[in-house]
């Protein structure tokens, strides 16, 4: 009781200084009013109309003082789902160091054990998001222990969804929209169809490519481990000349790679589509006679 | 058309060429993409299976089947349009991904949580819009501050991608999330509006590039391996949001899950896209005790910060380090956004200042 009386003045207090300030007289006066309607109605016992009259008076004057008078209103009354619901809400808005802060949190750990504590969530795009038909402008709802309904609007079909939570419980609610199907993958980039040949060559300029091909890939090879040696330098001192002389090396592999690769596929190329290996049968057969 | 027999015998010539070459591949990557260079393989655990509870994690797309590397495709793109959900209503967004493979509410958290924050029903983590909220109720508002700053040539984040087969699905892709402190003409001095081209040569932290021969390249520790699946790449690397000098988001392990776009005239860029990760509380407590009110920051007034460590302590529900143990306290808070990639290029290095707000005292939570 000691407390809430506490509160009571700290709370009466505030309107008395924020009346000096920015606020409207009236609305100052109505909140004191009804602030004070709350004070003695749960003096007098009269707990719902105690709640009744705080929550009134927060509505005209938004304070944290108030919140917590009408939280232990209704916990008195034996409302504790509209208990629950103010401590949360007392406790996202009192500052840190507010004196009843610790005791609203006690109170709200012994009230949630009889009802059931809800987050929900939203998608962008979700409008009016509802709770047994009641919109829901907090992140944490409490409710009573059952089966309940969530739904919202969206630009498409409403949300619905239907949940069950236990006293003491904690349950999580997501109002979102189906995902939509994967979008179609393109196809992949068809491969470009291999030439037609046309003409004979003789073999030997195949096997002139597969010299050239050995020794071009030699040197790939020799360029390569010289590039992971200069590639180690700069990893262990990674100065700016150290990274010049690495990719200079690497720069020189690609060329010897790139040619490598070149002379072989020009080669296979050569010898699969554009060599007359049948003048070379001819031959191989002739000297065999 | 029948072969001589040594015809064949060029074939295994040919093979051993190849395999050269592709020898020839790994070694010249190893400059760009050393192994020993703490590249990290994206570890992202992209699982869509229903654990005990019945949740269904929201995991990014899987990776394509392993295949050889052959892609060399390279684009960069600046990051804008960033959009933390905040909801007008007061509600939980519903934003991000589940980042630590626990579906919070029914099941327990995956750390000790000051206060238990539930995620959503796809196990979602995002606490962080509590912070950004009273930040924004505090007169500062993070998402404005970091688009009004993009759009005029500020402080952004540049996503580099190389290796990229130019398909649908690339098993590895190589990328690095760099700090950009803006867009400047050549002389350093004056910030530039930006096209959002790829004409637009975005600044980049130093400690994060090198420059070879006039052009600016990742420094091998700023790159990590990531995958595209169904032109969307998917990427674990940390990465910095810098609101000014001294308001920043630090996130240890950010996913970067991004449709990569075909762009007019070639190449490609990030398109819209979702950033979410781990913001570990004790950055979270000296950047956002760094902003300034009426002049003053937090830091500097007691009542204050003390308020302002409530909240970021109460909205810890991660461990900043994901190999925790699951009874340590929470250390971190999950951020998550969505954003969206436009073409630019990687422009000169440029050293990244920050000043120092708030002293060592206060920052961990109780």
């Amino acid at each position: 009781m000691s407390r809430l009386f506490f509160s009571s003045l700290l709370g009466l207090a505030w309107l008395v200084v924020a009346s000096g300030a920015a606020a409207s007289p009236k609305v100052d006066r109505d909140a004191a009013r009804q602030f004070a309607e709350g004070t003695r109605a749960f003096k007098a016992g009269d707990y719902r109309r105690a709640g009744e009259s705080f929550e009134a008076a927060y509505a005209t004057k938004p304070h944290h003082a108030p919140l917590w008078n009408g939280a232990r209103s209704w916990h008195r009354a034996g409302e504790l789902v509209h208990a629950a619901n103010l401590y949360e809400q007392y406790l996202r808005e009192a500052p840190a160091d507010a004196p009843d802060r610790d005791n609203a949190t006690a109170a709200l750990r012994e009230v949630s054990q009889r009802t059931g504590r809800v987050e929900l969530h939203a998608a962008t795009g979700v409008r009016r998001p509802r709770i047994d038909g009641t919109e829901v402008r907090v992140p944490v709802l409490h409710v009573a222990p059952g089966e309940h309904v969530a739904e919202g609007d969206t630009d498409g079909a409403p949300l619905r969804k239907t949940f069950d939570v236990e006293a003491g419980a904690r349950v999580s609610v997501t109002l979102s929209p189906a995902p939509p199907a994967l979008a179609e993958v393109p196809p992949l980039r068809p491969l470009p169809a291999p030439p037609e040949p046309s003409s004979g060559l003789p073999p030997i300029v195949v096997l002139a490519g597969g010299v050239l091909t050995v020794a071009g890939g030699a040197l790939t090879v020799w360029s390569g481990l010289d590039t992971v040696s200069q590639r180690d330098a700069f990893l262990g001192d990674p100065t700016q000349s150290r990274l010049d002389d690495a990719f200079s090396s690497q720069t020189r592999t690609n060329v010897l790679l790139g040619t490598t690769l070149g002379v072989a596929a020009l080669t296979g190329v050569v010898a699969i589509f554009f060599t007359d290996w049948r003048g070379a049968q001819a031959t191989s057969r002739v000297g065999a006679r | 058309m029948k072969r001589p027999r040594y015809v064949w015998a060029l074939a295994p010539l040919v093979a051993c060429a190849l395999v050269t070459a592709f020898d020839g591949c790994t070694i010249v990557n190893g400059l760009r993409v050393p192994e020993d260079a703490g590249l990290d393989v994206a570890t992202v655990d992209a699982g869509s299976d229903a654990d005990a509870s019945g949740c269904v994690g929201a995991r990014p797309p899987p990776p394509p089947p392993p295949g050889p590397p052959s892609g060399s495709g390279l684009f960069v793109s600046v990051l804008r349009d960033f959009n933390f959900g905040l909801r007008t209503d007061g509600l939980n967004p519903s934003l991000g991904f589940n980042l630590d493979g626990v579906c919070t509410c029914p099941a327990p958290g995956s750390c000790v949580a000051k206060t238990v924050t539930c995620d959503d029903d796809q196990g979602r983590d995002y606490s962080a819009w509590r912070l950004i909220t009273r930040a924004k109720d505090a007169t500062y508002d993070l998402e404005k501050t970091l688009n009004d700053q993009v759009t005029t040539g500020g402080p952004s984040i540049l996503v580099f991608v190389q290796d990229y087969n130019g398909m649908a699905d690339d098993p590895e892709v190589t990328v690095a999330a760099l700090a950009s402190p803006g867009l400047f003409d050549a002389a350093g001095t004056t910030k530039l509006t930006p096209t959002f081209t790829a004409s637009d040569a975005w600044s980049v932290s130093d400690t994060q590039v090198v420059v070879y021969q006039g052009t600016t390249l990742p420094k091998p520790s700023s790159l990590v391996r990531g995958y595209v699946k169904d032109r969307t790449l998917v990427a674990e690397t940390p990465l910095t949001l810098r609101f000014n000098t001294n308001v920043r988001m630090v996130l240890s392990q950010a996913l970067i899950v991004a449709k990569i776009t075909e762009v007019d005239g070639g190449g490609f860029a990030l398109g819209e896209g979702t950033v979410a990760g781990r913001w570990p509380t004790r950055d979270a407590i000296e950047s956002l005790g760094s902003i300034a009110i009426a002049g003053t920051p937090i830091c500097d007034t007691p009542a204050l910060l003390d308020e302002v460590r409530a909240t970021i302590c109460g909205a810890a529900d991660l461990s900043a380090d994901p190999a925790a143990a699951g009874d340590r306290p929470c250390d971190a808070v999950s951020a998550a956004m969505t954003m969206r990639g436009v073409p630019a290029s990687l422009g000169p290095p440029r050293t990244v200042v920050d000043t120092v707000t708030c002293s060592d005292a206060g920052l961990e939570c109780p």
